[in-house]
């Protein structure tokens, strides 16, 4: 009866999951579906989406959105965890409270106060990628500052560069070949996690600037309007990319724990 | 350490202040602005943000939120149990991974998968028509349920897991020997210990469903009374731009998550005396 229990349960989760995806694959690679199974396949949707410049255009801003919150997160988080860490541990509560925040200001807030706030002098950044790149990294935060910040916790760095320096190595060094090294699966697990977030980010995106900078999710919006095919086409693409990433990003930790806030 | 470096990174901890700042604190905080009108404290704007079709707004968002974080609490929930009871690790890492990649998938990708399986001409309408049964209407209130639970269902899985993991197994099978039935088990150990965290994962699970935006609009096209829309449509829809009712309705927003939060930071707390962590 438990052991019944227990697999129907695990069975419903792994099709719930994966029959979405599996029906917008099928649908990308159909003829005409109007009956039980497609009437044929075909793959005209996918050439007709892989030959359009639109797509390829809000691909290339998908992906220049994502690598630049990546390198913005990176460049802002890995040196404060690291003097934070090393010499202010007081503050620490102060950036656990900072990446809390998007919890009470989710995207559409976000925006609505960004909006606001940059339509006018002194900095007139609406309606800028610049925004929406600054917007997407606050609101990427918490997955990469969680990876970042387990990384250093799990280093122990202060003994780390007591023990380098105790065995000669100058502070260039330490950094360069005892601490880097250590934390780097953990930056590199909150850098795959922030890229997932932006990759897939669209609240952000539609009310910061819409369709003046079309990125893959807005353009999938538009697209879904007149061609189904090549919208699940997109669809599937954004799993894979989404799965592919959030796979890499657990298997980069070391311990099996999933923590969410 | 040499001071070079590490003024240095307090030089970039300080820019990373302001950038927070001016992007994430200031933008937040600055919406309160709408209570001044010339230099005066002035409700007009809450007066505004009220009105019968706000109201129902909120409504509607606190109903989706209630129930679709109590679908996928439940859910969620037994399927955690699933996993700790099981004795298969493979399948156990397999479903876990699944649960965390999953938890964070939403948006229009999502939104138009369920097209295609719960649309007009979906997949699975197709066979429950073939079948006689009724079919899912993907566009109804009810239809939206079905599209939250794929993101509310694995995120309370994984939620779950490590409260599970603070009952050991060994308890079960001494509460055996000594005469108690499995319920008798989970009701009088079990539930003690995981309802802390029952608690708080099934807040995250509301506050994930109240703020949602992007699977909601993708899947009506915004044609949906509920409060995040309402707020995108004022600064950004084709109705007119209202910053001012748009910023008083992300207020109202913002009030509710922030209940949210507290309540989850108590439960964390009193979870973390339970499950002796």
């Amino acid at each position: 009866m438990t052991q019944l229990l227990r697999r129907a349960l695990l069975l419903a989760l792994g099709l719930y999951l994966f029959l979405p995806i599996l029906a917008s694959l099928a649908y990308s690679v159909a003829t005409s579906w109007t009956a039980l199974l497609p009437e044929g396949y075909t793959l005209k949707h996918w050439a007709n989406l892989l030959e359009n410049q639109r797509f390829w255009l809000s691909l290339g801003r998908t992906a220049l959105l994502s690598f630049s919150v990546v390198a913005l997160s990176i460049f802002f988080l890995v040196p404060t965890l690291f003097v934070v860490r090393m010499y202010y541990p007081n503050v620490a509560g102060v950036l656990e409270f900072l990446t809390l925040w998007p919890f009470v200001f989710p995207g559409v807030i976000l925006a609505v106060g960004l909006i606001s706030l940059y339509s006018g002098p002194p900095l007139q950044l609406a309606q800028t990628p610049f925004l929406l790149i600054a917007a997407v990294t606050v609101i990427s935060l918490p997955y990469a500052y969680r990876a970042v910040d387990n990384a250093f916790a799990a280093a122990d760095i202060k003994t780390l560069a007591e023990a380098a320096r105790s065995l000669g190595a100058d502070d260039a060094k330490t950094l360069a070949w005892v601490i880097l090294p250590t934390v780097l699966p953990g930056v590199l697990s909150g850098g795959v996690l922030a890229f997932s977030a932006a990759f897939g980010e669209f609240a952000l995106t539609q009310l910061l600037i819409g369709t003046l900078w079309e990125t893959l999710p807005v353009y999938q919006v538009q697209l879904a309007r007149t061609d189904g095919n090549g919208s699940a086409a997109i669809t599937v693409l954004s799993f894979l990319a989404a799965w592919g990433l959030g796979f890499w990003a657990l298997s980069l930790r070391k311990d099996a724990k999933v923590s969410v806030i | 350490m040499s001071l070079g470096l590490r003024w240095a990174s307090v030089g970039i901890a300080l820019l990373f202040v302001l950038f927070l700042l001016l992007f994430e604190v200031l933008p937040g905080l600055l919406l309160v602005r709408v209570f001044w009108n010339d230099g005066q404290l002035s409700l007009a704007s809450w007066a505004e943000a009220t009105r019968p079709l706000f109201q129902r707004a909120l409504r509607n968002s606190l109903e989706l939120a209630f129930i679709s974080a109590l679908q996928g609490a439940v859910l969620g929930t037994l399927t955690a149990w699933a996993l700790w009871s099981s004795a298969n690790p493979l399948v156990k890492r397999f479903t876990t991974g699944l649960s965390a990649v999953a938890a964070n998938f939403a948006g229009p990708p999502l939104a138009f998968a369920f097209i295609v399986l719960l649309g007009g001409n979906g997949f699975l309408n197709l066979i429950l028509k073939g079948l006689g049964l009724p079919t899912v209407d993907i566009y109804s209130k009810e239809g939206l349920y079905w599209v939250y639970l794929y993101f509310q269902w694995p995120l309370m899985t994984v939620l779950m897991l490590p409260a599970f993991g603070a009952i050991q197994r060994e308890w079960l099978e001494a509460a055996r020997s000594l005469g108690s039935s499995q319920w008798g088990f989970w009701w009088r150990v079990g539930l003690p210990v995981l309802l802390p965290s029952m608690l708080g994962s099934y807040i995250l699970l509301f506050a994930n469903a109240f703020g949602a935006y992007a699977t909601v609009y993708a899947l009506t096209q915004g044609q949906r009374n509920l409060l995040p829309l309402q707020i995108g449509f004022q600064v950004g829809g084709d109705i007119g731009y209202n910053p001012v009712l748009a910023s008083t309705l992300a207020l109202m927003m913002a009030l509710v998550l922030a209940l949210s939060l507290v309540l989850y930071r108590l439960s964390r707390r009193w979870a973390a005396r339970m499950e002796g962590v």
